[in-house]
């Protein structure tokens, strides 16, 4: 048995190194082709800061890799073992083709197409409502992070930028939404979580706790606001520059929010062998253990270092043309739409919700120029992912059976 | 090679080239213009030179035109719509072309088939070509910064500003035509060839400044239309 599960930490991080390699360029892009911020500390940065999202609030989505889409509890613990790890193999294995061939597929609709090809083959205890509440934060979060991002643009535009002193309008806007952010994350720590638990905080309690820290943040960011930008002169540019370095911050976020979410593709199914390994009986009521997260913090950290930076630097010269307002709306609307994904623990892919924040700004006329044939892509790609994952994973489940 | 759809969803805007085009063509305009001064001084060789860079220029301007086009894809999203943009392109493009056309047709150097009670105008046409290339110029710089601004009314106004400049200029060189055309059969002596090459390239300079108004037509249907 213990065999499986070195397999399955291997396969486990090999996924955090893809979703690393491919994916952290939704969070860091934008601020290292602003200049924001160097290579070095974006690889820093969203190192820590997935590690941190996957730790704090990835249990709400692993829980639902986990347990939530294929229901183990009424199979024999070899047969899930096989399945979670079939499931995790024939993913990575998608993945690989498609960074390959370029195709535009999600690191989360691989895994759960995985899961359902392990359910159907292993006598169909699906979830099917969970599924169905899954496909539809697939089809919504895009549109959501596009109508957020119409949103926070618009309101950018029309307060700062067609205002007589943008600078002045600035100071007030900007740390509203550092405000609003911190209070998100602050409630998404808090809000139902092993660590409200813990602290015994109740659900009202844990509302008012994250409007404090958002007030707090916003006065933060109100005095340094204040402090850097005092004597600068009252132009587009000046708000461009106090934005560049609130991008640093909304980088961060998006980091945060993609660990929360994605680190459950590498880390769940692993998870789930990992405690019938240790229990040997398949318990639904332990947590992830934490050396399995960081394990998938490392894996996202090599990713970035060995491969992903290619990714942001890319995304980074394509991008010289979105100033820092166009990338902060697109980071905090897809940010924001991630986290509160993953808190209802949906798995949906971080890409997609960047793409819609993009497509949104686009739509408020932020943007010059978007092509929406990747759009197009995109929603062929997840069509032939889930079979795909799931047709691989049956096959691979049937030679594990076949040859133990 | 990455999964990412990031690396492909952001596209070069057409706004930049689009200003170099018109630059080039304003360029196109102006050295034109000192050729046209060399073609009624005879002074050939340097004429010729000129005419020369001018249809470099006019392909140069092609070339760039053809890039743009290029980088219009059907699925492109801009806050403005493609087809006005395309049609932009195209009539800008025109302006350049004519300025060629120019260039070829002062290469014949048959200065002395122009009567001289026409050169006067026709300088003062080709001079006020280069105050609406100019004009153009800007309305086209204008218009980029309307799209950088997300249509802020200010450099909306800057931009009709200079499509009225070129609007304005345009109907001056409408007016000396007119005075030129009543004149027509002043010349009933001169050999009906020479006094063809004359109504050419009158008609030619002219088409310069009718084209430049059709362009900025398109600039104000893009700015207007929202």
């Amino acid at each position: 048995m213990l065999i499986w599960l070195i397999i399955a930490v291997l396969v486990g991080l090999y996924m955090a190194w893809n979703i690393g390699a491919n994916d952290v360029a939704n969070s860091m892009a934008s601020a290292v082709g602003a200049k924001a911020i160097t290579m070095k500390q974006a690889i820093i940065i969203a190192g820590i800061l997935n590690f941190l999202g996957a730790v704090f609030v990835g249990c709400h989505v692993t829980e639902t890799i986990r347990k939530g889409i294929v229901d183990p509890s009424s199979l024999s613990t070899n047969i899930v073992i096989y399945g979670a790890l079939s499931a995790l193999l024939a993913a990575s294995v998608w993945i690989t083709i498609a960074t390959w061939k370029e195709l535009p597929v999600s690191t989360t609709h691989s895994i759960v197409g995985g899961l359902l090809g392990f359910g159907i083959v292993a006598g169909g205890a699906i979830n099917w409502i969970k599924v169905g509440e899954i496909t539809a934060a697939w089809i919504i979060s895009p549109m959501f992070g596009c109508v957020l991002a119409f949103v926070v643009f618009s309101i950018l535009h029309n307060t700062i930028f067609n205002s007589k002193r943008p600078i002045k309008r600035c100071k007030i806007v900007a740390p509203t939404f550092i405000g609003l952010a911190f209070f998100t994350i602050a409630l998404s720590f808090l809000f139902k979580t092993p660590l409200g638990k813990n602290l015994e905080i109740s659900e009202i309690t844990a509302i008012f706790y994250s409007g404090i820290i958002g007030i707090l943040a916003m006065a933060g960011g109100y005095f340094l606001i204040l402090r850097f930008y005092s004597n600068t002169s009252n132009g587009i540019k000046s708000v461009e520059s106090t934005f560049r370095w609130i991008q640093v911050f909304t980088s961060c976020y998006v980091a945060f929010s993609q660990g929360a979410n994605d680190v459950a593709n590498a880390i769940g199914p692993v998870a789930t062998i990992y405690t019938i390994t240790k229990t040997n009986e398949i318990s639904s009521s332990v947590e992830v253990p934490f050396f399995l997260l960081i394990i998938g913090g490392l894996g996202i950290v090599l990713g970035i270092s060995t491969w992903g930076y290619k990714v942001i630097d890319t995304v980074g010269r394509k991008i010289t043309e979105l100033t820092n307002t166009r990338g902060f709306t697109i980071d905090f609307s897809a940010a924001t739409t991630v986290l509160i994904a993953s808190k209802m623990g949906l798995p949906i892919s971080t890409t997609h919700a960047v793409v819609g924040s993009v497509v949104g700004v686009g739509l408020a006329r932020g943007l010059k120029a978007i092509d929406l044939r990747v759009i197009k892509n995109i929603v062929i790609s997840w069509a032939i992912t889930i079979p795909s994952a799931a047709l691989m994973t049956i096959f691979i489940f049937k030679i594990l059976v076949g040859i133990t | 090679m990455t999964t990412n759809p990031l690396t492909k969803i952001f596209i070069k805007s057409p706004f930049d080239p689009i200003v170099k085009h018109a630059e080039i063509t304003k360029k196109a305009i102006e050295e034109l213009n000192v050729a046209f001064t060399l073609f009624f001084e005879r002074d050939y060789t340097k004429m010729e030179e000129l005419c020369k860079e001018v249809i470099d220029l006019e392909t140069d301007a092609d070339n760039l035109k053809a890039k743009m086009r290029e980088k219009l894809p059907s699925g492109i999203f801009m806050p403005v719509s493609r087809g006005d943009i395309l049609d932009l392109i195209n009539h800008q493009d025109k302006i350049a072309d004519q300025a060629e056309n120019l260039a070829q047709w002062l290469l014949i150097k048959e200065t002395s088939s122009i009567p001289l009670k026409m050169v006067e105008y026709m300088k003062k046409i080709m001079d006020i070509n280069v105050k609406i290339a100019e004009a153009y110029v800007n309305a086209v710089k204008e218009f980029k910064d309307v799209i950088e601004t997300i249509f802020m009314k200010k450099e909306i106004n800057d931009v009709m500003k200079y499509i009225k400049t070129v609007e304005s200029l345009e109907g001056e060189i409408d007016r000396i035509q007119f005075t030129l055309r009543n004149s027509f059969f002043d010349f009933k002596e001169i050999d009906p060839v020479s006094l063809y090459y004359t109504t050419k390239i009158i008609d030619i300079i002219s088409d310069i400044s009718d084209k430049a108004e059709a362009s900025v037509h398109r600039i104000r249907i893009l700015i207007t239309k929202r």
